[in-house]
């Protein structure tokens, strides 16, 4: 009997319903999407954020005191104090290696550089050697595309990137040598007495960063590395990785922690423990979060999480809102309905239950639906904003399956003692 | 007449009104919060990424030096976009340990090993705000004139083993003939000192600088101090800027610059400027969708209730219609009425969501969400157009309403 009442009510009356599961399936689809956006999207800005360049450095541990500014170095650092080149692929089989999305390796050599082909003065300069784009293996056999272009987006090259035999050339540098692309530029070492090495690279293109690189050339590491007489060597590595922002958990005495907290911190990668990892594999090193980067990296991350966890709740607000309007004003509809069911000797309980069933029922299949839908949704804002999808926890669907549930159950009780406390006379005779 | 129908209506149906007026507030609340934080957002994320330091850095140009008085150009007040600048001298200076006691004595016992030293002179005060990322163990520099005591990079103060309140000399010009570093690249016409003119002076270490860049391997002292050093009074090797808006006033800001300053050119720090609109872009490109997405969900729970409260009143309307009123009359009192609702529920909704707004605006960026005109009207807008559309859907239904057969009973 009460399964056949509601089967009747659910057919018969399709209409209204269909509108019943559609508003909490709107509901459940907005709530899905901003939850799940808000929620996944940290990993995205985590790496949007890594736009801003390297966020740790490796140093040789005993290197001498540079003597750079203003692009310029002043003195060649002294042998010996120098990374290996043949250590960088092992910063793929470090536990975080997941984590490093970019690096490349820079060696500084004070040149005296002159355009051959133009023939015009000598000027001393810094040649820095790097990686501009290189695949490097991993164990898993996954490759990794590194270098400058990766760890550098900001890097405006005018003309193409050099290929072997080719430089880039700052901007600043370029108008003092009164070069353009294509010349050839000659390029010695910097050394007392002359140097016998000499060597000639053609200009690719033109380099604008607004910083240091604008007075100096980029090469190739190995050339700056013969150059320099240091084959194999670089002087600095700059790794761009995603890290978490530095939590209190980070800061507090290893020994104090309970076990659980502790598995915790050793499994977020917290600036320091991504530098003291590859300083692991890098013989010699010193690896350091480049503070000025990291710092402010973390707490804006974590403003711009706390930013869409509210934004979150602010739409969850709104949706349970929309849900529970929607269903209160059908029940309220339906007043005469329990006036008739009470007349013709329904009791409270009969009344309650078969509304509350009917309320049940939509709100699981609002809840469902408005998952599926509002999971597209969240697909295509991430694809507008950040060009890929975004994850989303699976613990979202029973949050938001339960969510819809109670909202249109509660949605459906209040207004329901409202009108069981109405008379099946007044309910039938006056049409309240 | 008409008037006090319409009055009647929204003060004696108080409690069916009041789900319809709930949810209009709550809607226009929540918006009116969102709203205001996103375009809060913003300003004042843009405010907090100035954290990663200088967008604009001013240099001199080719073969000349940069004056001193140009700091003066840039802080006059011009500019409203500049949040902060620093002016900087780098120096190459031989330095060494200087051992207390003797601080007195000028002619010194060659015994400490001399190191060459970039020795950075600036307005401390500036640099740190410009800067706040810099770490600093023992004291700062609290004032600009103070020209005895330096600031040492963690890595140079390793190398040379002091440590806070030890004394550091500094010579300039007397070893090899070191140029300034002033001129940036090399070939500049900057003053060169000749090995006679050999200056020294000794400062008290007051704390290590910790910054995790080039600050490391360097001596940072006062702006003042660095010029006399190096006999280059007035003279400065760069200014940073921290300018406040997106790329492309930055840019703009920094051609003007160059434009207005003689012997200077003002570059963009591509990788902060660049990477800060970027940043910014996608952050509030998620936040406008967000927004439309709540602002969607609004709407509809208020529009779905008003049209509910529109076709519940079936009744009253077959009365009226007994009685002789036209169908025109009854839409027009209908509009009034959610017009009414929709006003009333916007004013209501926008003070409620400045209130909301303030503890997130204050979580996020630490300042105040700022109440604005344009939130305010869009908030009234767009409630009247949700009341106002709600009535559209039931208008066809009150039109056909038979009075003979709803007063009969349905």
């Amino acid at each position: 009997m009460f399964i056949r009442i509601v089967k009747e009510s659910m057919i018969r009356k399709r209409r209204r319903k269909i509108v019943a599961v559609v508003s909490v399936m709107l509901g459940a689809a907005i709530a899905t999407a901003v939850l799940g956006i808000g929620l996944g999207i940290g990993d995205k800005v985590n790496r949007e954020l890594r736009a801003y360049g390297a966020n740790i450095q490796v140093l040789p541990r005993d290197r001498s005191i540079q003597v750079t500014s203003g692009g310029v170095q002043y003195q060649a650092a002294a042998a010996g104090s120098l990374l290996d080149e043949q250590d960088l692929p092992r910063l793929r089989t470090i536990f975080w290696a997941n984590n490093i999305l970019a690096f490349a390796p820079f060696l500084e050599v004070p040149v005296n550089a002159r355009d051959a082909s133009r023939g015009g003065n000598e000027l001393q300069t810094n040649l820095t050697g790097t990686w501009f784009e290189k695949t490097i293996q991993g164990d898993t056999g996954s490759a990794l595309v590194t270098g400058v272009r990766q760890l550098a987006p900001w890097w405006k090259v005018d003309g193409r990137w050099p290929e072997a035999g080719e430089c880039l050339v700052g901007v600043r540098l370029m108008e003092t040598l009164k070069a353009s692309q294509g010349d050839d530029l000659s390029l010695q070492p910097v050394a007392r007495g002359g140097s016998p090495l000499e060597t000639r690279l053609r200009i690719a293109g033109t380099l604008t960063t607004g910083s240091d690189e604008d007075r100096g050339i980029i090469a190739n590491l190995e050339t700056a590395q013969w150059l320099s007489g240091q084959p194999g060597k670089l002087a600095r590595l700059e790794i761009s990785a995603l890290t978490n922002p530095e939590d209190s958990l980070a800061s507090r005495d290893p020994s104090t922690l309970s076990p659980m907290e502790s598995e915790r911190r050793s499994c977020t990668p917290y600036p320091n423990a991504v530098a003291a990892d590859i300083e692991k594999v890098i013989a010699g090193s010193e690896a350091r979060p480049v503070r000025r980067i990291s710092e402010t990296e973390g707490s804006l991350l974590t403003r711009i999480n706390l930013m869409l966890l509210l934004v979150a709740v602010a739409a969850l607000a709104a949706a349970v809102l929309g849900v529970a309007s929607t269903t209160m004003t059908t029940v309220l509809e339906r007043k005469s309905e329990i006036g008739l069911l009470k007349a013709i000797g329904a009791s409270d309980i009969g009344v309650t239950s078969i509304f509350l069933a009917e309320s049940i029922i939509t709100g699981i299949f609002g809840g469902i639906l408005g998952l599926a839908a509002g999971y597209g949704l969240a697909q295509v804002i991430a694809r507008t904003v950040f060009g890929s999808g975004v994850p989303l926890s699976p613990i979202l669907a029973p949050i938001v399956v339960a969510i819809s549930l109670i909202v249109s159950f509660a949605g459906s009780a209040i207004p329901l003692r409202t009108s069981l406390r109405l008379g099946p006379t007044d309910v039938l005779r006056d049409n309240i | 007449m008409f008037l006090r129908i319409a009055a009647k209506a929204m003060t004696h149906r108080r409690n069916r009104l009041g789900v319809a007026a709930i949810a209009l507030i709550v809607g226009s609340t929540v918006t009116t919060a969102m709203l205001s934080v996103y375009y809060d957002a913003g300003r004042k994320m843009n405010r907090e990424l100035r954290a990663y330091g200088a967008n604009i850095m001013v240099s001199p140009s080719e073969g000349t030096s940069l004056d001193q008085n140009a700091m003066d150009r840039l802080t006059s007040g011009s500019w409203p976009e500049i949040i902060g600048t620093a002016p900087f001298l780098y120096v190459v200076a031989q330095g060494r340990e200087k051992p207390h006691g003797t601080a007195g004595l000028t002619s010194q016992p060659e015994s400490s090993d001399l190191r060459t030293i970039v020795v950075t002179g600036t307005w401390v005060d500036q640099a740190r705000k410009l800067s706040p990322w810099w770490q600093v163990r023992g004291n700062w520099i609290e004032s600009r004139d103070d020209d005895s005591e330096c600031l040492i990079g963690e890595h140079l103060a390793h190398q040379l083993g002091m440590d806070q309140a030890n004394l550091l000399e500094l010579s300039y010009g007397a070893q090899e003939s070191l140029e300034t570093a002033a001129g940036g690249t090399a070939g500049t016409t900057e003053p060169k000192l000749g090995p006679s003119a050999s200056a020294r002076r000794t400062f008290t270490v007051a704390g290590i600088l910790d910054t995790g860049g080039p600050e490391d391997d360097q001596v940072v002292v006062s702006l003042r101090a660095a010029q006399e050093l190096a006999g280059l009074s007035g003279k400065l090797s760069a200014i940073a800027i921290s300018a406040s808006g997106g790329q492309d006033r930055v840019e703009a800001l920094a051609s003007h610059i160059n434009s207005s300053l003689v012997s200077a050119r003002a570059d963009l720090v591509r990788q902060i400027a660049e990477s800060e609109g970027r940043v910014l872009g996608r952050l509030r490109l998620t936040m406008l969708l967000l927004a439309l997405l709540i602002l969607t969900a609004a709407a509809l729970s208020v529009g779905t209730t008003l049209t509910a409260l529109v076709m519940d009143r079936r009744k009253e309307i077959g009365t009226m219609k007994a009685i002789g009123a036209e169908g025109s009359d009854l839409l027009r009192l209908f509009l009034v009425e959610l017009a009414g609702i929709g006003l009333g529920g916007g004013i209501v909704g926008y003070v409620l969501g400045m209130v909301l707004a303030q503890p997130i605006g204050r979580s996020l960026f630490s300042a105040p969400v700022s109440p604005r005109l344009a939130v305010f009207l869009m908030i009234l807008m767009i409630s009247l157009a949700v009341a106002l559309l709600s009535a559209v859907l039931p208008i066809r239904r009150i039109r056909d309403v038979e009075p003979a057969l709803i007063l009969k009973g349905d």
